[in-house]
């Protein structure tokens, strides 16, 4: 008896053994770093959403490996703005690594508030190459990490808008979804089942005040012709009779929209969707899971998605989302850059959108094992497609320079004064272009 | 030393010293910035001295002064209001023999407790016009108002204001009405005086000082009110719920962060809550015309 046991504790040494021998490159990485930095403790400031709780369900085996603890800081995502601001002010060095919406992008890189991460991705020795840049979506690695042909986020949760249409009103009624082809059939579906049945409207959207409203019209901007500035240069290009007409043309959509749209942020605008109170909504990708979710949509199963129409002047789709970055003030930069490699690498990313993170990389839109779970992604590629065409103008689709918070608060104030009636369209871009004017100014 | 410890001072040192920090601090701190251009993000050395800039670009934003006029409209009639509601349940409690007159008045805090950004979390998804409490209530009169839109939406605000504070100055109410002394009423009821005539003649004047620190109370608070307007409309739509508190956080923190700028938003707002607090402190300290 006592013989076996010992054979069997042979073999279980010889195993384990064995299996580190054959170690997967991610062991032999986290040893590695484990020598340098093992016992280092990291503090990440990050936004409550889906791709946080991703990465918090990974972090165990990222500290097994390398030794370092991971500290959260985890808030929702105007306060973490706000506060990673007001420690970057202070300097405390309290954070490693951010969570940064694609739209601070400029703010923080101007202020230096995140450092470049191109010498570490050029240096094999700090990233690894299960890592695997070039796997991220292009129109993400450039429309959301770049800044001034700089890296400065790796991206870790991206998003286009896309359409959603309800399958079985769409047959109830006879109407054929593949016949919104442009902005104006789309307003003609929306309006076709606004009020068809009790309490459904036709459209839901955003149209909150702020950057929620700004979120829904420029759904329409680009494909109008419109645009925040003339391309390539600052020149503000609110007053134009496109933009007006994109402006216009979302008034006139939400015509359709249900009660309280004023309000409604992404939340109200995909709950309402998903009670069934819609038979159409138009946002971001990043939010399909939500209406699929069957214990919490009314609607899911019988949803069929659509990419965004086409406007007078071409396609163009939205772009955003989140990077992770480095923080200009840690202490433990290498250690920050570590963690960032192995939560967003290319070898980790089926986990992690697994765990409810939000997907970045092309290897995994076009698994054909996740488009059977998920089949929206052809749909969410269709849609990124859509938005390369701005990043390839070099357009942003919502421009990434310091001074955009506040050109974003002055629009979503105007367009929203426009929404509820009380001023114009023409009056409110007329007002925002001059506030666009002082901004630009400095005062 | 002995006679420094008697000394009224030394006893009241602690409590000024803690005053001066954070209260006097502070407020010192906010009118040095309101002096300054400087921005969220910026280290604190890049202040640039701009004098009164500020507050001349305040006196001139035609957000200040449409803000200013709407946190009055918004005070005054969530104030009045409250002090209708709150003397009504105050006078109906106050009767001794009430029936589970301990559980209605333990059950005024509730309210209360609720932080007020949840509360105005909560009520923004009572008010949601498709799928919300109060739409479905009114839909059995056949009303469906939409609450999110930009004429309702401040009374939303106030509604909610109400629903919260209401009970804080009942109990105030109450507390004043149950320490009334009961002669002038026996008097009355001798001399054959009406009930309106002993609630106009006697109680209010009786409880006038109780009435002025609720209201003083509420007035205060509901100047500087932030939080259920922040969770309930975001200050929105378009611009029907900007209370002063809101331009303030606007500009100075969200997307904006221009702390200088707000910094002199808020000395304004500081200044109208003295105005407000020493007017009603003065008649609060002034005799009332008959007692």
């Amino acid at each position: 008896m006592r013989k076996n046991l010992a054979t069997w504790f042979v073999l279980l040494v010889v195993f384990t053994l064995s299996a580190a021998v054959a170690a997967n490159p991610l062991q032999e990485w986290g040893a590695g770093i484990k020598e340098e930095f093992g016992g280092t403790e990291i503090t990440v400031a990050m936004a409550t959403h889906p791709s946080t709780d991703g990465f918090r369900s990974m972090v165990q085996e990222f500290e097994d490996l390398t030794g370092i603890t991971v500290r959260w800081d985890v808030m929702e995502e105007i306060y973490l703005h706000d506060k990673i601001l007001t420690e970057h002010a202070a300097r405390t060095g309290r954070y490693d690594v951010l969570m940064m919406d694609v739209v601070w992008m400029g703010e923080f890189a101007n202020r230096r508030v995140v450092v470049p991460l191109d010498d570490y991705l050029a240096d094999p020795q700090k990233t690894p190459a299960w890592f695997n840049y070039d796997d991220i979506v292009p129109a993400y690695s450039q429309g959301l990490g770049v800044y001034d042909k700089k890296v400065y986020g790796i991206p870790s949760a991206g998003e286009s808008a896309f359409i959603a249409y309800r399958k079985d009103l769409f047959e109830k009624y006879g109407y054929d979804p593949a016949s919104i082809k442009t902005y104006d059939d789309l307003l003609e579906a929306a309006q076709f089942f606004h009020n068809k049945e009790e309490n459904l409207a036709g459209i839901s959207m955003r149209g909150r005040r702020g950057h929620h409203i700004v979120y829904g019209w420029f759904q329409s901007l680009y494909p109008f012709g419109g645009a925040v500035f003339h391309p390539g240069t600052f020149d503000i290009a609110v007053e134009t009779p496109e933009t007006i007409a994109s402006l216009q043309y979302f008034v006139d959509l939400m015509k359709f929209a249900p009660p309280g749209i004023e309000n409604f942020s992404h939340e109200e605008a995909t709950t309402t969707f998903m009670q069934g109170h819609a038979a159409i909504w138009f946002d971001a990708t990043a939010l399909a899971p939500w209406i699929e979710d069957q214990t919490k949509s009314k609607v899911a199963g019988s949803i069929g998605y659509l990419a965004p129409p086409t406007g007078p002047k071409g396609s163009a789709a939205a772009i955003a989302g989140w990077n992770l970055a480095v923080s200009a003030s840690s202490t433990k930069a290498d250690a920050a850059w570590a963690f960032i490699n192995f939560m967003t690498s290319e070898l980790k990313a089926e986990e992690y959108v697994k765990n409810g993170g939000v997907v970045t990389r092309a290897s995994i839109l076009r698994d054909p094992q996740f488009i059977e779970e998920y089949h929206y992604y052809p749909q969410v590629l269709e849609s990124l497609d859509l938005a390369a065409v701005l990043v390839d103008q070099d357009i942003d689709w919502r421009p990434r320079i310091p001074e955009w918070p506040r050109i974003g608060e002055a629009l979503g104030l105007n367009a929203s004064l426009a929404l509820t009636g009380q001023v114009t369209p023409e009056v409110a871009m007329e007002r925002s272009a001059k506030e666009i004017e002082n901004i630009m100014a400095g005062y | 030393m002995k006679k420094f410890l008697q000394s009224p001072y030394a006893w009241l040192a602690p409590a000024l010293a803690a005053l001066f920090i954070i209260t006097i601090v502070p407020t010192f701190f906010l009118f040095f910035t309101s002096l300054h251009h400087w921005e969220l993000g910026f280290p604190w050395d890049e202040r640039v001295f701009i004098g009164l800039k500020n507050f001349s670009h305040t006196l001139q934003n035609p957000l200040f002064r449409s803000a200013l006029v709407r946190t009055l409209i918004y005070t005054v009639s969530a104030v009045t209001v409250q002090f209708i509601l709150g003397f009504l349940i105050a006078s109906f409690l106050s009767r001794r023999t009430l029936l589970w007159r301990g559980f209605l008045i333990g059950s005024l805090i509730i309210p209360m407790t609720v932080t007020p950004s949840i509360a105005g979390l909560i009520w923004r998804l009572y008010f949601n016009p498709t799928y919300g409490i109060v739409n479905y209530l009114l839909g059995f009169i056949n009303l469906q108002p939409n609450w999110y839109g930009y004429e309702l939406a401040l009374l939303s605000a106030v509604i909610v204001e109400v629903w919260q504070w209401t009970p804080f100055v009942t109990l105030i109410l109450l507390a004043g009405l149950s320490a009334l002394p009961r002669t002038p009423f026996e008097a009355a009821m001798v001399d054959g005086a009406s009930r309106f005539q002993m609630l106009w003649n006697i109680t209010l004047p009786l409880l006038r000082p109780i009435i002025l620190i609720a209201l003083l109370l509420r007035g205060m608070d509901a100047l500087k009110m932030f939080d259920v307007i922040f969770s309930l409309t975001g200050g929105g739509p378009a611009d029907a719920t900007e209370l002063i508190s809101m331009l303030i956080y606007r500009t100075g923190f969200y997307h904006t962060g221009m702390v200088g700028r707000a910094s002199a938003i808020a000395v304004f707002l500081l200044a109208a809550i003295i105005l407000l607090s020493q007017f009603l402190i003065k008649i609060l300290d002034s005799e009332p015309k008959s007692a």
